[in-house]
């Protein structure tokens, strides 16, 4: 079950539950307890929509 | 002929009365108002709507949303301006295409000099307006931020950490983004430069005689048949 931190607002169960389907359709791979994303992960080419990083 | 109602007559009479009656009254608070500005007396404020004003401390009601939205919004402002930038060189690459299409004739007549000059300017604008255009998928891709595949489940997941991943993520793209449209916007000022130079050195080597059969700087002498 995702857990969301403390600080933040809480996300609701259907909003858990299609961040799981997305992970599952796109192949994302979840990120662990302490784990971040690299840097410009969240980066995608405006001409060609490939992401910079492919390392989900 | 159109024969009015008595009653509506008195309605419309009264109806213009009214509007009369309040247009003088606002004429003359508008002009209470400026005597007081220019004897120089204080001018009534009213009193500010609790209901509008901000709290004393509005800072609290921004979030970490509130910079995500920023850095996003500035982001897509710059990415649209490269959009536009592109669309104004595939623009200029048309139109130079098309000058020199309809002035073939005109660039031959002229003698070698400005012929050649004339041909470097139009090849020179046409190469750099799709070097201009094609610079972006080469080496620097302008980058959209964030990838929402990716970034709803980390949000969902990891919360306020992936918001703060794409805060600087958004950041520092847009700062890239920014170096690529003012590069871009250069190379579309050069191109029309050059487009333009052409031109003029079509028209002016002309003006000038120097087409073929006269050499330049010599009158060309038009004879009427």
């Amino acid at each position: 079950m995702i857990m969301p931190e403390r600080n933040v607002q809480p996300v609701s169960d259907a909003v858990k539950e299609m961040a799981l389907q997305l992970e599952r359709e796109f192949g994302i791979r979840p990120l662990g307890a302490d784990e971040e994303r690299a840097d410009d992960a969240y980066a995608v080419g405006h001409y060609t929509g490939s992401p910079k990083l492919r390392e989900c | 002929m159109v024969v009015e109602h008595e009653a509506g007559q008195h309605v419309r009479i009264f109806i213009n009365l009214v509007r009369e009656v309040a247009a003088l009254f606002a004429a003359l608070g508008y002009g209470i108002e400026q005597l007081r500005y220019v004897f120089g007396l204080p001018i009534p404020v009213p009193p500010a709507n609790p209901a509008q004003s901000l709290p004393g401390d509005a800072t609290q009601q921004l979030g970490e949303d509130f910079l995500l939205t920023t850095s996003i919004g500035f982001n897509q402002q710059v990415v649209s301006n490269i959009d536009a930038i592109d669309a104004a060189l595939i623009g200029i690459l048309g139109a130079t295409g098309a000058f020199a299409v309809l002035a073939v004739d005109k660039i031959r007549e002229l003698a070698v000099w400005p012929r050649w000059i004339a041909i470097s300017l139009f090849g020179l604008s046409a190469v750099l307006s799709f070097a201009g255009y094609a610079y972006g998928f080469i080496s620097d891709q302008p980058e959209d931020v964030p990838r929402p595949a990716l970034f709803v489940p980390d949000f969902a997941r990891s919360g306020s950490k992936a918001l703060a991943r794409a805060i600087r993520t958004a950041v520092r793209t847009s700062e890239r983004n920014m170096r690529i449209r003012t590069r871009k916007r250069i190379i579309a000022l050069v191109t029309v430069a050059l487009l333009i130079s052409g031109a003029v050195v079509i028209t002016y080597a002309r003006l000038i005689g120097g087409a073929v059969g006269t050499a330049v700087g010599e009158v060309q002498v038009v004879v009427p048949s």
